[in-house]
């Protein structure tokens, strides 16, 4: 069930009219019965895998808990975070390692007939292990109580908005606020209307209409591409993710806001960052803050020598990228961004937000360092987007070597001004007011405009072909 | 007065504005609708095409393709070549709605000319490639808006829209034109604004359709479903196999379904006379591509099913 689909919203309706008219326990029951209705539209035989999950991590924490011996609590924890990615890990990359294992045997004339399994990834299975993860580390490092109302935990695993694409939720933010009767204090309203709007122009008209121009790109004969096509097509796709994946969690997190629970903020304007730090700090905030509290700060982060600083963030980094799937070029992703990350390091004291500096800087620095800082983004979407490594290398080429513009490279760039350029401008907007819901406090006209020009855009700039989220497959 | 109530009246304007700015739109589209394509005014024009084969004493012909059936096929010509070779009086009309296939001409046909009781004598399905397939995409919202009646919907949906977002799409084109039109307003818009939009949207169209493979379960249900209801209403049926640039091929299952079913079949795929020249695209026939085509199939209608053209057989006959 798309959050782009009609019958979602059909689905949402009658769960929010049944919402409003229960009391708090019955509106938990009903968000956990909706939450697995939503999933087992995919697939019902995912919902195993969740209720598994969200069984284990719950009697993994309640154990932790009570447990005085440190050691036992430690076992509880390794258990529970060797299931959680024994499950990942099974689902997600067996036939990545199976295949990579007998092509690197056969490399050295070893013929290995490895057990093939056809399996199916359950959606947003990383996310949901990643929210039930941290909240059994939490538990461990005393950070959390342990939930005992096993209703509460269940919905907090599963929640609908934000369980198959983000953005991923800690318990001490989305626990208390299941846990707790909702109130509605007023606003709730307006603000969750402004991310659903947003979130469907970003997905439906930018993200849905771009996605062609990057395919035809990335799925063409390289043969037959000029350098320049293929630098718009890696425009259209640094596009097309970013509206595709913030689009999600923007009509999440207003859903969401309807239901009376916040949900983080996931993006934050990440094309406008002056350098990778910056992007991270932008860009898939609930994941790169995962990372950072549960991986880099664990790896030691930069308490220790330089090198060691270094070598945790590459670490970091490539299991970020790995975190996105089995192939290669998602690892090449995230360790190039681990380089970028620690190549910039030595300046991160005088790029820390410029704006926020005693003297900002002037307008053309700032220009500069995020044209430069999004064209390093853009060629860590070429490895991203790329079918394997080696069409990555011949694509980058033609970019060098080939370069010159033709009908197609114009219409396309054509095709991402007329789309996108109305959202860069209103979030160039939002950055300079320093509030991300600017608009909400706009007037009522201002509003009125905008989300007008959101319909319009939707009603007759919808794509020809609704696509799937991307970040499903993840 | 709660501030939740005060936020939910000032949202309430907010969206007040945007179904007054959606309002104005519907109604702009309503009167431009005939302007937006020349696809838009043929679909307009097809109760005055019903009414013209009801009133006619001749013998009446019915086209029925896609655009193709506009380019391809000149009436005049295939007229002028019946009538040199002996037909019976005649009156040719078409009925050519763009980009659409099987599934539509059926409703098309039921729609205007059935349900209308403006039946013609003889339907000739024009058709190249996949058209006459199960698995084609449907335009639920062009169908909606112009291809049925309320009474056909219990039939799309049992039979032809079965996905829930289109069967909503399907509805919301019978209640608003602005809707149902979104996709030619978007194209004609675009085509103004984007350098060398054609071009460019072909490309990315080509990338997304299917190849023309044939689908291993087809069964031709719907071109099955065209054949039983014209035999229904006593109209003869034959089908033609149109050209295209690049050839394609002919599922032996269609073969089967129309030999089961006595359809008779023209296979015009290769004409002498046309080659790449003659086509103004992938699809479509130029001018002088449509002349020597319509000469071409007027003369084999001719030749192969005399006993319905020829002067001396009965007006309606079956083939």
């Amino acid at each position: 069930m798309l959050f782009n689909s009609y019958v979602f919203w059909a689905f949402f309706v009658i769960v929010f009219a049944l919402y409003r008219a229960l009391p708090h326990r019955g509106q938990n029951w009903l968000l956990l019965v909706a939450s697995y209705v939503f999933y087992g539209w995919w697939d019902w035989r995912f919902l195993f895998v969740l209720a598994a999950s969200t069984l284990l991590d719950y009697a993994s924490a309640l154990w932790i808990e009570k447990t005085a011996a440190q050691r036992r609590k430690k076992l509880f924890l390794i258990l529970s975070v060797c299931v959680n990615l024994g499950f990942l890990g099974f689902f997600k990359y067996y036939g990545f390692l199976t295949r990579e294992l007998a092509a690197a045997l056969a490399s050295v004339g070893i013929s290995a007939s490895l057990p093939v399994l056809n399996v199916i990834l359950p959606v947003g299975i990383s996310f949901y292990t990643f929210n039930s993860m941290s909240y059994v580390i939490d538990v461990y490092r005393g950070q959390a109580r342990a939930e005992r109302d096993l209703l509460t935990y269940s919905v907090y695993v599963c929640y609908f908005p934000h369980m198959v694409a983000g953005p991923i939720q800690r318990c001490k933010t989305l626990l208390p606020q299941i846990a707790r009767p909702r109130v509605y204090k007023g606003g709730e309203f307006a603000e969750g209307l402004y991310h659903v709007v947003i979130g469907l122009l970003k997905k439906v008209a930018i993200a849905d209409n771009l996605a062609p121009v990057a395919n035809a790109v990335f799925l063409a004969d390289p043969g037959g591409l000029s350098g320049a096509e293929v630098l718009v097509g890696t425009y259209a796709f640094a596009i097309q993710i970013y509206c595709d994946f913030s689009g999600y969690s923007s009509i999440a997190q207003g859903v969401s806001k309807w239901l009376a629970i916040d949900l983080t903020t996931n993006f934050r304007m990440p094309y406008f960052a002056v350098s990778p730090g910056d992007f991270w700090r932008r860009w898939h905030i609930s994941l790169s803050t995962w990372l950072r509290d549960y991986l880099y700060i664990s790896l030691g982060g930069n308490r220790g020598s330089k090198w060691q600083t270094y070598r945790n963030l590459m670490l970091t980094m490539f299991l970020g990228g790995l975190w996105h799937g089995a192939n290669w070029t998602f690892v090449a992703w995230g360790t190039f961004h681990g380089l970028l990350l620690c190549l910039y390091r030595p300046f991160q004291r005088r790029e820390a937000d410029p704006a926020s500096q005693p003297q900002p800087w002037p307008a053309w620095k700032r220009i500069l360092a995020i044209a430069v800082t999004f064209h390093l983004v853009c060629a860590g979407w070429l490895l991203f987007r790329a079918e394997s490594l080696s069409q990555a290398w011949t694509l980058a080429t033609l970019v060098v070597t080939r370069f010159h513009l033709t009908p197609y490279a114009v219409f396309s760039l054509a095709m991402i001004a007329f789309y996108a350029v109305p959202l860069l401008a209103f979030e160039a907007w939002v950055e300079r007011q320093k509030d991300m819901l600017s608009l909400v406090r706009a007037r009522v006209w201002v509003r009125g405009f905008a989300y007008s020009y959101v319909a319009v855009m939707l009603l007759y700039f919808g794509p020809e072909v609704a696509h799937e989220f991307i970040y499903f497959q993840f | 007065m709660s501030s939740s109530t005060s936020s939910f009246r000032q949202e309430a304007k907010v969206l007040a504005i945007v179904a007054a700015v959606l309002l104005a739109g519907e109604f702009a589209v309503r009167g431009l609708e005939t302007r937006l394509s020349r696809d838009m005014l043929h679909i307009r024009s097809l109760p005055d095409v019903a009414t013209r084969v009801a009133g006619c004493r001749d013998l009446r012909v019915l086209f029925v393709s896609s655009s193709k059936v506009r380019t391809d096929i000149a009436p005049a010509v295939v007229k002028d070549v019946m009538t040199d070779l002996g037909a019976k009086p005649l009156e040719i009309e078409r009925v050519f709605p763009d980009d659409t296939s099987v599934i539509e001409w059926y409703y098309y046909l039921k729609h205007y000319f059935v349900d209308a009781h403006c039946e013609p004598d003889i339907l000739i399905v024009c058709f190249a490639d996949t058209a006459l397939q199960d698995d084609r995409a449907v335009h639920p919202e062009r169908l909606g808006a112009y291809g049925t009646g309320a009474d056909d919907i219990p039939e799309v949906f049992r039979d032809d829209i079965g996905d829930f977002g289109q069967r909503t799409e399907f509805l919301l084109s019978k209640v608003s034109c602005a809707f149902a039109n979104r996709r030619r307003i978007r194209s004609r818009l675009l085509d103004s604004l984007i350098p060398g939009y054609r071009g460019g949207a072909d490309r990315l169209n080509a990338a997304i359709r299917s190849t023309g493979a044939v689908a291993a379960d087809q069964q031709y249900r719907v071109m099955t479903k065209l054949i039983d209801l014209t035999r229904k209403e006593d109209m003869a049926t034959l089908l033609v196999a149109m050209p295209t640039q690049h050839g394609y091929a002919i599922d032996g299952r269609l073969l089967s379904a129309l030999r089961s079913r006595g359809v008779p079949f023209l296979d015009l795929r290769q004409v002498d006379g046309i080659g790449d020249g003659q086509f103004r695209d992938s699809l479509h026939l130029t001018e002088e591509g449509a002349t020597v085509f319509s000469k071409k199939l007027a003369t084999e209608l001719m030749s192969n099913y005399p006993a319905i053209f020829k002067k001396t057989s009965p007006r309606g006959s079956h083939l």
